[in-house]
């Protein structure tokens, strides 16, 4: 399928090609960017498989992630998007569209992930009807929290995903 | 991109599509066909739900990948094949080969399915890919699939112990 591609002040955000991926791998490799997301620094391996997990969503749901890239110099800074998981989780996410984003270390303190998960969720807004969204948040991820309540997004319910201590967060039309 | 459809005489081989993946995941939790794959364990839905997801992002990242394997007679999904780059850590020497994988439900055990399926994707593999080689493991007491890849034209290479099991690694040029 083509992925949308949508344009905010500094950014756009489009679908990953295969040449992003030594960006994205180094990203995910960063202890900072995954301290709060998937606790370890993503091997190559285990990056790969979350590159093409990203581009088969899509295919699979007709929605997604997309890669944000400043526009003045086309520099990958980041990702944000819709995502279904399936997640083993209490409460249950299911049928619930979850918002997801990760920015690399230069890009973070610009408001470049605010920005891009506004403009994701105005397509959001179209693509699922005016509805609740939600996002899981580790509860030390201060920078992250602080997205969420820019965007919308309040704190729903404390439990924990993986074993690991989560903030369950719903944005309300 | 998305799987080429092929067929052979008593299957289709076709891209996986979203209403294959309660067959999919039920194969992929069900230990007699865990049991010689991975870390051996069956999968819960949401590690299944991101292997069928990877497996649609690989042919759009690649060009080549996975296919569900249907069964004419009854249309039922069978089970999956196909050629992966994982970029998983084998060794040196097989970057960038890349690696047949193939499994069917137990309900389908013992019909030749795996090799028939196996024998079109290769044709389609020597097509795609020319004559290069190609791998494919499994652990030395999964007799089923050594036996396919045996009938299907792959020599063993190699043993080793590295993912904690022993493991039988086997490759042919297409």
């Amino acid at each position: 399928m083509d992925i949308p591609v949508l344009e905010s002040e500094r950014l756009i955000l489009r679908g990953h090609r295969r040449d992003d991926f030594p960006a994205y791998a180094r990203m995910w490799a960063d202890p900072d960017v995954t301290r709060f997301i998937s606790g370890a620094p993503l091997s190559e391996e285990d990056a790969w498989a979350k590159f093409m997990r990203a581009f088969g969503h899509w295919a699979l749901t007709g929605f997604g992630f997309w890669s944000v890239h400043e526009k003045d110099s086309g520099a990958r800074v980041g990702e944000t998007g819709f995502l279904d998981v399936k997640r083993n989780m209490t409460p249950s996410l299911e049928g619930l569209p979850e918002m997801g984003w990760a920015f690399d270390r230069p890009a973070q303190g610009k408001g470049y992930a605010t920005e891009a998960v506004r403009a994701a969720l105005t397509w959001g807004e179209d693509r699922f009807g005016r509805r609740r969204f939600a996002c899981i948040v580790a509860p030390g991820n201060a920078a992250s929290l602080n997205v969420a309540a820019k965007t919308g997004f309040r704190e729903a319910a404390r439990t924990t995903y993986k074993g690991e201590p989560t903030v369950l967060l719903y944005r309300d039309p | 991109m998305t799987a080429p459809r092929l067929e052979s005489e008593r299957l289709i081989l076709r891209a996986m599509a979203p209403a294959d993946f309660p067959a999919f995941a039920a194969m992929s939790a069900d230990p007699v066909v865990r049991r010689y794959s991975g870390d051996g364990k069956p999968r819960t839905e949401e590690e299944s739900w991101s292997s069928f997801l990877i497996i649609a992002g690989h042919w759009q990242m690649t060009g080549y990948g996975g296919w569900a394997i249907e069964e004419k007679a009854s249309r039922n999904f069978v089970g999956e094949l196909g050629f992966m780059d994982r970029k998983r850590d084998r060794g040196a020497d097989l970057a960038g080969v890349p690696e047949m994988g193939w499994g069917v439900i137990p309900s389908v055990f013992g019909k030749g399915y795996a090799t028939e399926a196996v024998t079109a994707a290769l044709a389609w593999g020597r097509g795609h890919f020319g004559p290069r080689r190609v791998v494919a493991m499994t652990t030395e007491d999964n007799v089923a699939s050594i036996r396919v890849a045996q009938k299907c034209g792959f020599k063993e290479f190699r043993r080793d112990l590295s993912a904690g099991r022993p493991r039988v690694f086997f490759d042919r040029i297409l």
